[in-house]
This record gives C-alpha cells, structure tokens and sequence, in this order.
C-alpha cells in the first residue's frame, strides 16, 4: 500500500504545476504577440493604428497622425517625437503630404510610388510590409507613411539624435598627436574611420544583436590585408551573442573573447579613431558598437597593449625610450610592494646596510607587520582613487588632497604606517598610472595584492612562485588565434623592431608577424631618408 | 596541473615558512664585532645599530630621544668565539642581524693566541659575512670599540667602515684586509699576513674615533709575529700590487736644500722570483708609478723632480724589504710567487722558507713618472 503522503499528493508537485503552467501561458502569449507583429499589412488604417497603439502600449512620444491628400487619399503617419527631425517629419512629409504636389497619376505605378518620387524628401525611403518592420523603422527613427489600401508602407530615415560633439578621448590622453576620440553614435565613428581610410577596401558588415535594443554592430576590416578567416571567425562570435539587450560595447568584449575568466583583456577597446585605423592597417577587425564610445580592436597582445598613440608622433628614439619607461613602470606597478615586503621581511640581507638601518628606524615604533601596511596602504589609495572617480571634479581634487594627507602624513606622524611604505604606494600609484591601456591597467591593480601576499608569507620564494603562476597563464592565453604574450613568448624577433623597441617606420616594412593577414608587406622597400645628392 | 597546483603551494607554504619572517623592528644590525682573549676564555664585544636614535625626517620615534647614543655595545663571554657571540646575542631583546657586520676587531692577547678559531668562526657563524674588514687592536678590541658620551655623532664602528670603504683620510695608514683575504692569506704559500691596527686613545676632537692607527699587525700562520711600522705599511702594500695614496717628501735637486712633495696617484709593484735548476736564486722587483707634483719646494728654474722621485721610493722601498727580511716575514708574497712558478722548487725549500726569504737577493726596479710636473711657480 502506498504511504498516505502519496495518497494526498505532495503540496509542493501542484505547486510545480502551477509554475509550469504559468510558463506555458507566458510562452503562448509571447508567441501570440510575435505572430501578430509578423502578419502583414492590410491596408486598413484604422486596424494599423490600434496594432501600433497595441503593440507600442500607447507611448506618450508616438506621434500618429492621419491626413488626407490632395486627392483625397487617406493616409497616417507615425514617427516618435524625439528620435526624429521633427520640422522635416511636420514641414518636410505632412504638410507636403496633406497639402503638396503628389505628381501626375499617369506616371504609373502605385499610390506608394507615387509618394516615394514626388512627396519623399529623401531617398532612401524603405517599403515596409510587415507589421514587426514598421514598428522597427518606427523606434530606429524613422517617418513611416502608411496609405489606406496599400499593403505596403513607406520607412522615411530622418532620425535625428542628440549626440555629443567629438572631444579629446579621456582614456586614452596623448600630447602630440589627433584629438578626437569616439563617441556614443556609430555613424559618426564609422565617418571618423572613413575619414583616416578612404578606401574601397574598408569593408563593413552590419549585425543587430539585442532582441530587445536592436543595436546596430557593424564589424569593420580592410579587404586584402585581414584574413578572411578572422573576419569570418569575429562576425560568427558576434552572431552567437542572444541577449536581448546590448547596451555597451563591454557586453560584446566579454562574449566574443578568448578567456573570458581571465583578469587580462585578450582584446582591446579603444576611444581613439586613429589607434582604431592603425589596428585596421595591422590587419585587425574592429568592431563599433551603437551606443558605444569604444571601438573592440581583435585580436591584441599584451606588448601591443604597452603602445601608446604617441609612440607613433614621437621621434621613434623618444619613443623608445617612453617605452623602456612604460615597461618599467608595469614592473614597478607590479613588483615594487611584494619586493619591499619580502625584503624587509626576509631578506634584509639584500639591502645596503644604511638603507637598511633607515627602513629599520621608521618602523620604529609601528605596531603593523609589514605586509599588512603594504596592502593597508595600498587598499586606503584605491579607496581614495575610486572615490576621486565618482565625486564631482571640483571634489575629486579635495579629496585626493586630504587623502594623501590623511593617509600619507597623519597616518605616518602617528606612527601607524611607515614612510617607506608610504613612498612604496605613492610609487605604484603613479607607476600604474603610465600603463596607457585602462585595462592592462585595472588588471595590474588586481594582480598586484596576491603578490604581496605571497611575499609576505613566503619572500622573494613567494614572489617568483606567484610570477610564474601568472606567466603560465599569460603565456597560454590566445586572441582570436594569435599568442598573448607574442612577440615575448613565441619569440619574434621581426616584432620587437615594434615591441620596446620602436624603430623607424622605414625599417617596419612589414605588418606585425604572427597577426593574420593576408597581405604582410606594409610598405616597398625603400631607403631611408638622406640629404638631395649634390649635382655633379 | 589541477591536482598539481594545490599540492605544490601546500608545499611552498610548508617549505618556505613564515616563521623565517623578521620585522626591521625587530632586529639589532651588527655593525662591529669585537673578540678578545681574556686568558681564560674568549670575549665578544657586539656593536649594533641603535635605530631608535637614527635621525628620520618623518619625526615619528627618532626625535624622542635625541640623547641616545647611535649604538650599543654587547658583550658576552664563552670558551669558543661562537659561544662568545652566542652569548653577546642573548642579552639582546632582539634578535641579531649579523649579515651587517663591516668590521672585526681581533684583540691583541687573541692574534697572538692565534686567529684560527675566530677566522673558522667568522667563515661559518650562521648568516655572518666574510666580507667584513679585519683590524688588531693593540691592547683589547674592547677599549677600541669603547662606548661613547651619549650625542656623538659617530661611532668607531662606523668609523671602521668609513676608513675600510674609502681610505682616504687615513692614507698611509694601510689597506684593511677583508675576512676571505686573511682566509686566502693563511692559505697562501709562507704569506704572512698585514693587518691595520688599532690603539685606543682619547679623541683629539670631540666627534672624533677613540682610537688611532699607528702599525699594522703581522701575522705569520695565524699568530701576531710582530707590529710593522707605520711607514712600511704603503711600501708593502704598494709591493704586492695593492695601491694605496701616499704624499714623499722630495729633496731639491737643485742642492740647495730644501724640500717638494710629490703624490703617489699609480702605483703596482710586481715580483718575478728567478729560478735555476729548482733553486730559487733571487727575486726580481719592479716598482711602477705614477706620481703627480703638490710642491716644488724649490724656487726659481724647473725642477726635475723625477729623479729624486724615484731615489725617494726606491729607498723606503728597500728599506721595507730590508725590515721583512730581517725578520724573515715573507709579506710581500713572494713564496706563493715561488711556488706558482715552480711548484718544486718550493717543495724542496718547503719549511726553510723563512730562512731562505732573510737570504734571498732581491733586485729591485723603481720607476716613477710624473706626466704633468709642470713648470715651478715662482
């Protein structure tokens, strides 16, 4: 005999049901609402005005109205409020609708056509046929037109947005060299590319992902120097993505790159259209995403990720030397804390002995380990950095003032933190701070700490032990095919004309070895410049 | 890899050991170390770095107590120099940090004991360099290194280890060895070893070291066989290839009397034993210079000083070799010489050598270039 449970039924399976049910019922009803948004026009406007008001829940900014034309045709328009040109969409379509010149019928063609030749500011105006289309075309921002008996209607483009204008990147400051930067509209940065690249070759291709936003991705490369592959391989990553909002360009980044659990960016967002062209003219595929200021550059390397803009306005040994300065500051950043800590901890031995009894003498009377200062230290700055980002400028330089005060003089004067340790956090801030991509930049912040930790437990050891744990890793990461850490690991001695070293362009015949391209030869060979021989 | 991983950082953690862990504050920085022979039993006088009296800009703990003296002096007893320094090290609240030492003092009553358990101490005592400079002490190492007045600028400890890094206001006083020469030296074929000494006396200014140089110590085997003369010091240094500055005083030529100056700027003396049939038949010294003029002396036409240069060096040079000899002290190296040119002949001479070396013809070269004497002022 079954249990007596069984014979009144467990709550929890009816509750179960329940929920399935429900699921069912949402399911059908979304399909329900896909299948009326699919159907196609019939012509009768008073039925496409409830569908729109239906389908759009009546929306304050929806503007429809009906007009009649010179004919006495009967007709409605629909455009949102704020995403078009209102005065075109009134003066421009309406009133020309209502009250203009429709041309002579005995040109042919339909009502629709008619419309589009004589009536149409523009001409790229779409047919629409379906329900879902219009509705589209609508929230993309354009002027829909739709005539009584016609079962088509007609997309006018006159979106008008409110963008910024074009300003100085802020992630990407150069001195000398372009300062424009990307910005929130995708139209003007393909136009800031198209402006470095006028060339057939820029080919582009346009992808909408977002069920719900619609965004329009447009994935750039130039034909004849980046593999097909690539292209192919990027465009196909992007077409997996299935969320139905995709607002910033970071959404994309997380789901097309190799090693997503991995803290270091195996590819790279830029703000600047000139890196973006150069990127391009290595053979990589950029990707500019609507609403996004920050163009994806596929696939990048950690040393490219070391390069500035201004390596490349700068006379080439300047720029060798930034660079030198640039890698040492990473490794300051990265291994300045975990070395003070393991050798004032264990390796006092390593120090000359002056330096030693001055270290000795500020820690004094401090009651913390070492370790926990470094790390108490460094902590305080990123407290101090991340609110100096978030408070209003005028704050943000009080802030930075009263907490390096607070932290760097008060805490030492009452014999909290040690001077040294001080100077150590000071050091790393700043250092970090030359590391020119935000990313690399952020990720060093993240790499940092375990270092210290195990230079606190377990000395210089400890450091080493950690250093090539994060070798390993780094050594083992790819971007889209191509070696994280080339042209370090493999060796590429063709790439370090380009790696610290930044040697005269005349000398960088060719693009980077190792990213695919099709076409390696960069530039003919040529001699380097010299003075006009003087006539014989 | 996976099942790797957790097992090696288990290990790492286990291996390494946060135990080895020592806070700066909590660490007393050798600077001196001090041994004697009491008659009875070895005593170890520590100077360690006072470091809440080192001066740091940030305030903090140093201005407190302005009055401390800069170092502290430990002493500790024991049959053995380790125990003696164990010792020193246990009436420490903390812990000793040995790698710091710059310099060792040996008392006299201990070089003449001999020096071999303090060098095999110094050469193995845990964490301890053998790099610091070595000096004997005339008297104790103890009344060397003896405490100062609270306030006083600068400890002898620190003293030594101006005058072993730089020399320079003590430029006659002679070329302190570090500890793995004086290993390499009781190594060395008949080599005996020069040491600086050290006298205890008051300062002459009140800063000033509690101590004065004034011979350097000569040790044969590992025992104290005699003092050197301060003025042989230079010469034997200079003889075996190892330079330090010197200011001669040089005679007119001009016969009027008087005297000039010269300065020693260069100067390599290099030693070639002549050998025949195995037998060592004599050593040839050559003696190069290279000098530049402080004071004429002499008035009026140039003065060719270079002659009287060379004489001058000559004489103190002879004079030197002369000394050693007398004393059959082979200072200058000359058995290794021997023995690197051929082995068997020093076998054959092997334990006659000090009777040998008092004999031993010894031809010696000088010469002395003075590239910018000048014109004399008038």
């Amino acid at each position: 005999m079954p249990p007596a449970e069984d014979a009144r039924g467990d709550p929890g399976d009816a509750d179960d049901v329940t929920r399935s049910l429900g699921h069912l019922a949402d399911s059908v009803a979304r399909l329900q609402y896909d299948l009326e948004l699919a159907r196609s026009l019939d012509g009768d406007l008073d039925h496409l005005q409830g569908a729109v008001d239906q389908a759009l829940h009546r929306p304050p900014d929806l503007v429809s109205q009906r007009f009649t034309g010179p004919e006495g045709q009967e007709g409605l328009v629909l455009f949102l409020k704020g995403a078009v040109d209102r005065t075109l969409a009134v003066r421009g379509v309406l009133d020309r609708l209502s009250q203009g010149d429709w041309g002579p019928a005995a040109g042919g063609g339909t009502l629709l056509d008619r419309v589009v030749r004589h009536v149409a500011p523009v001409g790229t105006a779409v047919r629409l046929a379906r329900l879902d289309e219009l509705l589209r075309a609508v929230l993309d921002g354009a002027v829909v037109v739709a005539l009584a008996g016609s079962r088509e209607a007609l997309g006018l483009p006159l979106e008008k947005r409110d963008k910024r204008s074009i300003e100085p990147p802020k992630s990407e400051p150069v001195v000398l060299g372009p300062h424009d930067g990307f910005i929130e509209d995708a139209a003007t940065n393909l136009g800031l590319i198209r402006r470095r690249l006028k060339t057939p070759r820029l080919w582009i291709d346009t992808l909408r992902l977002g069920t719900l936003t619609g965004t329009q991705v447009y994935v750039l490369h130039l034909h004849g120097v980046a593999d097909d592959r690539l292209v192919e391989e990027v465009r196909a990553r992007l077409a997996r993505i299935r969320m139905d909002g995709v607002v910033t360009a970071t959404q994309l980044a997380e789901q097309i790159r190799d090693a997503p659990f991995s803290p270091f960016p195996t590819l790279q967002r830029t703000e600047r259209p000139d890196h973006a062209v150069a990127g391009l003219l290595e053979g990589r595929v950029a990707v500019v995403t609507d609403g996004s200021p920050f163009v994806i550059l596929v696939p990048s390397t950690l040393p490219g990720q070391m390069k500035s803009t201004e390596d490349y306005t700068l006379h080439w040994l300047i720029a060798t030397a930034i660079r030198t300065v640039r890698w040492a500051a990473l490794f300051v950043s990265l291994f300045l804390p975990p070395v003070y800590v393991a050798v004032t901890t264990y390796h006092q031995e390593f120090l000359p002995t002056p330096l030693l009894v001055t270290l000795a003498a500020t820690r004094e009377n401090v009651p913390l380990p070492t370790l926990l200062e470094v790390i108490l230290l460094l902590f305080l700055f990123e407290i101090i950095r991340e609110a100096g980002t978030r408070v209003p400028q005028g704050i943000g330089q009080a802030l930075t003032i009263g907490g390096t005060l607070v932290v760097g003089q008060g805490a030492v004067r009452a014999g909290i933190i040690s001077a040294p340790v001080v100077i150590v956090a000071a050091a790393v801030v700043i250092a970090m701070f030359a590391i020119p991509n935000y990313e690399l930049l952020q990720v060093t912040r993240l790499v940092l700490y375990p270092l210290v930790l195990s230079a606190g437990l377990l000395g210089i050891y400890g450091i080493f032990f950690s250093w090539i744990i994060v070798l390993l890793h780094l050594s083992s990461l790819r971007s889209f095919g191509v070696c994280y850490l080339q042209p370090l690991a493999p060796i590429r001695l063709k790439n370090w004309k380009d790696f610290i070293l930044r040697t005269p362009w005349f000398w960088m015949r060719t693009r980077p070895a190792g990213f695919p391209t099709v076409n390696p030869v960069r530039e003919e060979e040529t001699a380097p410049p010299h003075p006009p021989r003087s006539p014989a | 890899m996976n099942r790797l991983l957790p097992v090696a950082v288990s290990l790492a953690v286990l291996l390494g050991g946060c135990w080895d862990r020592n806070e700066t504050n909590q660490l007393s920085f050798v600077q001196t170390i001090g041994l004697d022979w009491t008659g009875r039993r070895y005593a170890a006088t520590v100077e360690v770095v006072n470091t809440r009296a080192v001066s740091t800009p940030s305030g903090g703990s140093s201005a407190t107590k302005p009055q401390e003296p800069e170092s502290r002096f430990l002493t500790g007893w024991g049959p053995t120099p380790a125990l003696a320094l164990q010792d020193a090290e246990s009436v420490s609240s903390r812990r000793l940090f040995w790698p710091t030492t710059d310099t060792v003092v040996l008392g006299e009553a201990l070089a003449r004991r001999g020096v071999a358990p303090v060098l095999d101490t110094l050469r193995q005592f845990p964490q301890l360099p053998i790099t610091p400079r070595v000096f004997v002490a005339t008297g104790t190492a103890a009344s060397a290194l003896a405490q100062r007045d609270p306030g006083v600028e600068i400890t002898e400890g620190r003293h030594l280890r101006l005058i072993g890094e730089t020399g320079l206001p003590y430029d006659s006083l002679g070329y302190a060895p570090r500890v793995y020469e004086v290993l390499r030296w009781d190594a060395e074929k008949g080599h005996a070893a020069v040491i600086p000494a050290l006298m205890a006396e008051a300062p002459r200014v009140p800063s000033g070291p509690s101590f004065r140089f004034q011979e350097a110590a000569v040790l044969v085997g590992d025992r104290l066989a005699a003092w050197m003369p301060r003025p042989y010091v230079r010469m034997t240094l200079w003889l075996t290839g190892r330079f330090i500055r010197g200011v001669f005083p040089v005679p007119c030529s001009s016969g009027k009397g008087g005297l000039g100056s010269i300065r020693v700027v260069r100067a390599r003396g290099r030693a070639r034993p002549r050998l025949y049939n195995h037998r060592v038949m004599g050593v040839d010294v050559m003696l190069t210079g290279q000098a530049e003029v402080v004071q004429s002396g002499c008035s009026g036409t140039p003065v060719p000083l270079r002659a009287a240069a060379e004489d001058m060096v000559y004489r103190e040079a002879e004079a030197t070799v002369a000394w050693a000899q007398a004393r059959g002290l082979d200072v200058f190296g000359w058995g290794e010489d021997v023995y690197r040119a051929d082995p068997q002949a020093w076998y054959r001479l092997e334990g006659q050598w000090p009777r040998v070396f008092r004999g031993l013809p010894v031809h010696l070269w000088v010469r002395v270039s003075l590239p910018s004497t000048g014109e004399a002022r008038p």
